[in-house]
């Protein structure tokens, strides 16, 4: 090929790549997942109780028993399936997480050996590495394989939606701390048991007001599931009269250039306080680059793992700057909110020292708890997910009340506000119980 | 003449290289081209172990980021019983350790085999290792401390420069100087580049092939567990594979937008790779660009530079 013909194949390759990438959809990358298998099929594979019609735009319907609707109980037993991601980019501690997945269940067992009809629950967890194809997939296994009776996301957006729109397809219910609202707004079986990100997004504009800062930065993981909460925290910001000097995205697995080109930017914009939603691991990049630059803004957003202390544990003290949300309090208020949490994890945690991962698993699991008891005995997919969307309050002491309906699956009414201590490395709850706005 | 046909390929990369430069500070670029540097050092020195190792064996060496990663674990877990200096020299023993070990029970096995064959083993290592990894340690991030704690010894042109970062990037310009010297003026430098082109008969002049291939790739053990300890403590923490997963793919692009057979290229490349990058992620005109614009954009320039100059910006056609 002479050099003249190079330089036009080459000219014409680049065209071709800022035409495919200009046409994209923003977010469209990587994230796209089919769940496959009993999609939409009626009667078939898992198909249970969920036969609603929310979103059809109809009178929401009562969900139906269907052929697998006990699938996971028996008379002594319920089966729960739990995914988070214990490896890949962003991953949860194993550890911690074997150990918290069940002592709740465990102390209940031991305490009230006649609660949910005198059956103990077997939790069944599986890894789904940070990858939203790979929960569909364990969570496939989990119910069809383990019979699984429900499903608990205990970690991960993407992840969170993907398995949800699978067990959703499948009639079974699924329930996760709150996170986006796109994506799942119009499954059937989801039900977030604490505030979206989106719900969120005024909390944080207010506590940013409250604080005196008014130049505002965004910093969101491009990814579709955080849509929603860009949306509602420029809105926020716009309504409680901040400015909002800078708004980025962040690649999930950004790279060091990337993180520190993004936090440049918001240097250079003097923002004051940047509204992050990322995994932990590209937080924990975010902030070290800022620190690097000598640049502290306060890091505020929604957190379920942001708000974790092992953030700060590796992170500080680069960390130290962050404020979150969370659907669950810290270990410093716990033994106030709920005393039992402490010694159950002493006396089933097989030494280990409580922490707050095994807390948002003990509030998660106190939650389904509830909506159990509201379901009685008689329970089955269905019977539980009507008994949710009665609009009776699930109130656990430790996540704020979330109520339902059949057409408002996300019930969260407050979050806890958690403030970044250095000093002890560990977050501490800064305000309790901080009710969201109603709507009108 | 003769002296700018046979530069003509360093001459035009330089010259490309000064219109990108002024073209970046004229748009107002200027932070990204720092941002670039210093961290596109890091990848840069990565390249460097994947070329020392395709230039004297032919094979592209994906175990090279985990000889950073037993680096840097040697260094957390070692911190805690030693000072950081000992910690130091520790972890890049044990990465060198690690690489005489992946030769002589993988690559030597191997030595006739198809060049193919060794790439995909030297695959299975780093998956293994990132497997051990998890297994020993979980998938959890781990803090590690830098060498040095300054952050602000320099600010260029709006963008501060740790020692750290100094240190990383001096590394790479004095090893990439260096290991050309080596390869250009000493006998065991020709000899490892004879026993890649013609094996036989550097058996026949006495000299021991296999013995060649240990010291390169403890050498090249040795440039990932640096770039390891370097680069790794600028990001605050690691998770198992940390290398491979995150540095290993901007480094064989640096090393092939370099040249594979030239380690000066190998520096220039990755800090090629790093600048797109920053460049990509700040500019305006790239930021409706969904997902990963500076992949993208570094792939982009990648395909235009092996169109026009297939054997890389700095390498020689074979």
């Amino acid at each position: 090929m002479s050099q003249r013909s190079r330089v036009v194949v080459a000219l014409v390759a680049v065209s071709l790549l800022g035409m495919a990438a200009c046409g994209q959809k923003s977010g469209v990358a990587g994230t796209e997942v089919s769940t496959g298998g009993a999609t939409g099929e009626t009667g078939g594979g898992e198909q249970a109780g969920g036969d609603s019609g929310r979103g059809t735009g109809a009178e929401p319907a009562q969900h139906e028993p269907g052929p697998n609707n006990t699938s996971g109980v028996t008379d002594s037993e319920i089966i729960i399936g739990v995914h988070a991601p214990v490896t890949g980019a962003s991953p949860l501690p194993q550890r911690t997480f074997d150990i918290g997945k069940d002592i709740y269940w465990r102390f209940l067992a031991e305490t009230d050996p006649t609660a949910l009809g005198g059956r103990r629950v077997r939790v069944v967890f599986r890894d789904d590495e940070f990858n939203p194809r790979r929960a569909v997939q364990v969570c496939r296994e989990m119910v069809e394989n383990e019979n699984a009776f429900l499903l608990v996301g205990g970690g991960g957006a993407d992840q969170i939606t993907a398995c949800a729109k699978y067990a959703s397809d499948n009639g079974v219910p699924y329930f996760s701390a709150g996170v986006n609202e796109e994506g799942l707004t119009d499954l059937d079986t989801y039900y977030a048991l604490s505030l979206t990100y989106a719900q969120q997004a005024p909390l944080i504009a207010q506590r940013l007001k409250d604080e005196g800062l008014e130049k505002v930065g965004v910093l969101i993981q491009d990814t579709p599931s955080f849509g929603d909460y860009h949306d509602a925290f420029v809105q926020a910001a716009e309504d409680a009269g901040l400015d909002v000097v800078a708004d980025e995205s962040i690649n999930k697995t950004a790279s060091e250039a990337e993180a520190l080109a993004s936090i440049q930017k918001l240097k250079d914009a003097d923002a004051e306080a940047v509204s992050l939603i990322t995994s932990p691991v590209v937080y924990l990049g975010l902030a070290n680059g800022a620190r690097n630059q000598d640049y502290q803004p306060l890091f505020i957003g929604p957190g379920i793992t942001s708000g974790l202390n092992q953030v700060l544990q590796f992170g500080c003290p680069a960390t130290g700057n962050g404020e979150f949300f969370s659907p669950f309090p810290e270990l410093d208020v716990i033994g106030q909110l709920d005393p039992d949490y402490v010694p159950a994890y002493e006396q089933f945690g097989g030494g280990a020292t409580p922490d707050d991962i095994g807390l948002a698993l003990w509030g998660l699991n106190k939650g389904i708890r509830a909506a159990f008891d509201l379901a009685g005995e008689n329970l089955g997919r269905a019977e539980v997910m009507n008994a949710i969307e009665s609009g009776e309050a699930i109130d656990t002491g430790v996540y704020p009340a979330a109520v339902y309906t059949p057409d408002d699956h996300f019930g969260g009414t407050g979050a806890h506000l958690l403030k970044a201590d250095c000093g002890t490395q560990q977050y501490r709850t800064e305000e309790q119980f901080v009710e969201a706005a109603t709507d009108e | 003449m003769t002296w700018v046909k046979e530069r003509q390929g360093a001459l035009v990369t330089a010259g490309i290289l000064v219109a990108v430069v002024v073209i970046l500070l004229a748009t107002g670029e200027k932070e990204s081209l720092v941002i670039g540097v210093i961290t596109g050092s890091a990848y840069g020195l990565l390249a460097l172990g994947l070329v020392l190792i395709y230039k004297s064996s032919g094979v592209f060496n994906f175990a090279q980021g985990e000889f950073g990663t037993v680096a840097v674990y040697t260094l957390y877990l070692l911190h805690f019983e030693v000072s950081y200096g000992f910690a130091l020299l520790g972890a890049l023993a044990a990465a060198v350790v690690f690489g005489v070990l992946v030769e002589r029970i993988v690559v030597r096995p191997l030595f006739d085999a198809p060049r193919v064959t060794v790439l995909v083993a030297t695959a299975g290592v780093a998956l293994l290792s990132i497997g051990v990894e998890i297994w020993f340690g979980e998938a959890t991030v781990r803090p590690v401390d830098r060498s040095f704690p300054t952050l602000d010894r320099f600010t260029v042109l709006g963008v501060n420069i740790s020692d750290q970062r100094l240190l990383l990037l001096g590394a790479l310009v004095g090893l990439a100087i260096l290991l050309a010297l080596f390869f250009n003026r000493t006998n065991l430098g020709l000899a490892i580049l004879g026993a890649s082109q013609e094996p036989t008969a550097t058996e026949l002049m006495g000299i021991s092939v296999k013995r060649l291939s240990t010291i390169v790739w403890a050498l090249a053990a040795l440039l990932g567990g640096l770039a390891g300890v370097l680069a790794v403590p600028e990001g605050g923490g690691f998770t198992p594979g940390v290398l491979t997963t995150g540095f290993l793919i901007p480094a064989f692009t640096a090393a092939v937008l370099g040249g594979m057979n030239s380690l000066p290229g190998a520096f220039l490349g990755g800090v090629i790779v790093g600048v797109v990058e920053a460049v990509a992620t700040s500019a305006p005109i790239f930021e409706d660009i969904p997902g990963t614009p500076g992949t993208l954009l570094v792939f982009a320039v990648l395909l235009v530079v092996l169109i026009i100059r297939p054997q890389g910006l700095l390498g020689k056609a074979a």
